[in-house]
């Protein structure tokens, strides 16, 4: 089949408290998922039962990939070891390890500790770490929140690169609009929790540009504008 | 510079309280004092004395470091191992040094043996607790981080566990390393054969005040130093791992 | 009529302004001066007895000048003197206390049967018993510490050990001796007076300890010093006389029963002698203690040491 992951009516409590009420998606091979949703609805829930971290209470869960890459939210880098160091957790391999560092940018870098480098170089890290393993499925949990603009920007722009080069499944989950926008092909809107996927947008109409040029794209505003509606229906 | 006008203030309020008191043998002048400690230095038995001493708190250092590191990562790994030693741990803390004088004479006498084991367990509950400590406040994001990427147990533990602790094991040092003196002081004082706590209780028994005061000293000052050179010993070897 | 009123006023004044304290260490010392807590003695004048337990405690007590009669061990009366304190002997009432015990599967005829042994022995390096010990041993080839292995311990655990078998051999003092040896554990085998009696060709008896007090109150109150240790004299003469009764009220201090501590009194001896009449024995101890072991006697007191 060329669906990375299939969810069937997936259910998730804590406890007696319900977080995903009943998820149904297929994402096929290559896709750029974006899950948009408010704080708090259950979204990052939904990664960790991906990652195997987390289990589930109803539904099917079909999963299709070999190897899985996660960017989370803050860098989660081990303090006193070096940047090739933490990097070797995933892989001993040096050669990749500084083909990864390439890709994020990063060359010459590797003897760095995390307290050597700004934050953006260290969510660079975060996904150099989640490519290791030539990734089917990269999974990101709003990695781009702590970051400045003109950073996020930059990461956004070399993450779109990298996947039109290895064309991985891309799973992405946000609260932020314009990131889903920018990101993804298929916006999957979420509501609060116990979330339900209420909406589905795709993008395919809209050609890929960079280096900003999309986010003055008039196609990138109305969609924008379109999905505000959509959630300020709530 | 601050650290003599420090000393020397010092000194004064001894004179004058001593002036005060009057009588050398509640508290001897500096002088007097100063004259106990030269003859003291002079005397092979106070070296010996002081080695004595001296082998006996790193031994106990090292032991107290080495166990209570062990068990108190044990006990920060395991959540139900924790539970059922704390008590334990707790009492054994509680225990003072004399509870302890009874049943460690009656097991070996008077000897080494006693002012080690009593030293060693006033001092190891805080390297277990403080190390168990260390191990439970491991960053959670970490752990779950490994787990995403299904890193062997191996390198978790070696990277990320003992990484974590080594900030708390140099804290046990430096808690540790000030008070091993004071507690092999007092062991050797009560069931010790020899060392400079020995030394302190004959020199009561013979009412000599004064050299009370010049071992005292010789044990505060050796205290002291061994204190600053351990400290900087384990800062280096921490840095020298990029952990500090 | 207003003479004999006045008279008596002073008198009373007098004394109860002029309260005199006596202090006394805690244990059988305690025996010869319950006759005079309990009242059963009497004397011109009101003597008030305090306890120590310690000896910086007796200490404390003489150079604060709370204490006016000390009752202390003749070595740290005599350390005292030696460092420069104003204190005087009196008289000497404790005489025969030192005793060895081995334990009932051991045997002694000389110091040699110990080579290769362990002795305990009471607090520390330069105790009298420890001393009397070490000489004795050298004085007949054997070298302390290195062929005898000399261990010093609290008195009551060397009791503890001594009675649980883990320990074969110790030089103690009363009632520690008594205690070590009712039960069937162990017996005594050496009289350290005797031995020292034998070797000094003197009486077997060594002075312990006695009753001293300050040159200044000597000088001062000299009818009042008289009038103590005649108190003194006879409540240690009441206690030999009535040794029964004089236990009864140990009860409140010692933590030791009555029959282990009337048993030890057979072997305790407390009488009071004068200085005068025993100045010579007990300089020939000092001197031989500071022959032996000058760590724990820096020296040997002059004539200024003993009251006239």
């Amino acid at each position: 089949m060329g669906n990375v992951l299939e969810v069937k009516d997936l259910v998730k409590r804590y406890g007696k408290l319900l977080v995903l009420d009943r998820w149904n998606l297929k994402v096929s091979k290559g896709e750029r998922i974006v899950l948009l949703g408010p704080s708090g609805c259950g979204k990052t829930t939904f990664l960790k039962i991906i990652a195997g971290l987390e289990g589930y209470d109803e539904g099917e869960l079909h999963m299709n990939f070999k190897s899985l890459g996660f960017v989370f939210q803050e860098p989660r880098l081990i303090p006193w070891r070096t940047v090739k160091k933490n990097l070797s957790f995933v892989s001993d391999d040096e050669s990749k390890i500084k083909e990864v560092l390439k890709m994020v940018k990063l060359e010459g870098f590797e003897n760095h500790l995390p307290s050597q480098l700004s934050g953006g170089m260290r969510q660079r890290v975060n996904l150099a770490r989640a490519l290791l393993n030539d990734p089917d499925l990269l999974i990101l949990d709003e990695p781009f929140s702590s970051l400045d603009l003109p950073v996020k920007l930059k990461i956004m722009d070399d993450i779109v690169e990298l996947w039109k080069e290895s064309n991985f499944t891309l799973l992405m989950v946000t609260h932020d609009v314009k990131e889903a926008v920018y990101m993804g092909d298929r916006i999957l809107v979420l509501s609060e929790r116990p979330s339900r996927i209420m909406e589905e947008i795709t993008l395919e109409e809209i050609t890929l540009t960079f280096h900003g040029d999309r986010i003055l794209d008039e196609r990138f505003l109305k969609v924008e504008a379109q999905i505000i509606k959509i959630l300020s229906s709530f | 510079m601050k650290t003599i006008v420090g000393l020397l203030l010092l000194l004064l309020v001894w004179e004058i309280s001593a002036l005060l008191l009057g009588s050398s043998f509640i508290l001897p002048t500096p002088i007097e004092t100063f004259k106990a400690l030269i003859h003291e230095l002079t005397k092979i038995e106070t070296f010996h004395a002081f080695l004595s001493t001296a082998w006996k708190g790193f031994f106990v250092l090292g032991l107290v470091v080495l166990l209570g590191t062990l068990i108190g990562l044990v006990m920060g790994i395991n959540t139900a191992i924790y539970e059922i030693l704390r008590p334990v741990v707790m009492i054994v803390q509680a225990v003072p040094v004399i509870s302890w004088l009874a049943l460690v004479i009656f097991l070996w006498g008077i000897g080494w043996k006693g002012p080690v084991l009593i030293s060693f367990l006033s001092l190891l509950p805080i390297s277990i607790f403080t190390t168990a400590a260390g191990v439970r406040s491991i960053d959670k994001d970490l752990l779950e981080m490994v787990k995403v990427y299904k890193v062997p147990k191996r390198k978790v533990f070696k990277d990320i566990y003992l990484g974590s602790i080594v900030p708390f094991v140099v804290a046990t040092i430096d808690i540790s390393i000030g008070n091993v003196w004071k507690v092999i002081l007092v062991s050797e004082f009560l069931c010790g054969d020899e060392g400079l706590g020995v030394l302190i209780s004959w020199a009561r028994q013979y009412v000599d005040v004064p050299r009370v005061y010049a071992l005292t000293i010789i044990a505060v000052t050796f205290g002291i130093i061994s204190e600053r050179l351990t400290r900087r010993f384990v800062r280096r070897l921490t840095r020298k791992w990029g952990m500090s | 009529m207003r003479r004999l009123l006045s008279i008596f006023l002073v008198i009373l004044g007098f004394s109860v302004v002029f309260s005199i304290t006596l202090i006394n260490p805690l244990g059988p010392a305690v025996i010869p001066i319950v006759a005079i807590t309990e009242g059963e003695v009497k004397g011109a004048v009101h003597l008030n007895v305090e306890i120590w337990k310690n000896p910086e405690e007796a200490i404390a007590m003489i150079a604060s000048k709370k204490a006016d009669f000390y009752v202390l061990p003749i070595t740290v009366g005599a350390n005292l003197y030696l460092k420069g304190m104003d204190i005087v002997l009196l008289g000497v009432h404790e005489w025969n206390v030192f005793y060895m015990v081995i334990s009932k599967d051991e045997t002694f005829s000389n110091w040699k049967d110990l080579v290769g042994k362990e002795i305990y022995t009471a607090h520390g390096r330069g105790q009298t018993v420890d001393v009397l010990m070490r000489y004795l041993m050298t004085e007949e080839g054997v070298v302390p510490d290195k062929d005898v292995k000399i261990l010093y311990a609290p008195p009551q655990e060397i009791v503890a050990l001594f009675k649980s078998g883990k320990i074969k051999f110790a030089a103690l003092p009363e009632p520690f001796v008594t205690m070590c040896v009712l039960g069937g554990k162990g017996r005594i085998v050496l009289d350290f007076q005797k031995v020292w009696g034998d070797k000094m060709g003197i009486p077997p008896r060594l002075p312990i300890a006695g009753l001293f007090t300050s040159k200044k109150f000597l000088k001062e109150y000299p009818m009042v010093v008289e009038k103590v240790v005649e108190l003194f004299k006879n409540s240690v003469e009441w206690m030999n006389k009535n040794l029964d009764e004089a236990l009864v009220p140990t009860k409140k201090f010692l933590n030791i029963p009555t029959p282990v501590l009337k048993e030890s009194m057979k072997r305790t001896k407390f009488y009071y002698v004068d200085i005068e009449e025993c100045e010579k024995e007990v300089t020939l101890f000092l001197k031989k203690l500071n022959e032996l072991y000058p760590e724990g006697m820096p020296g040997v007191p002059d004539e200024g040491f003993y009251a006239r």
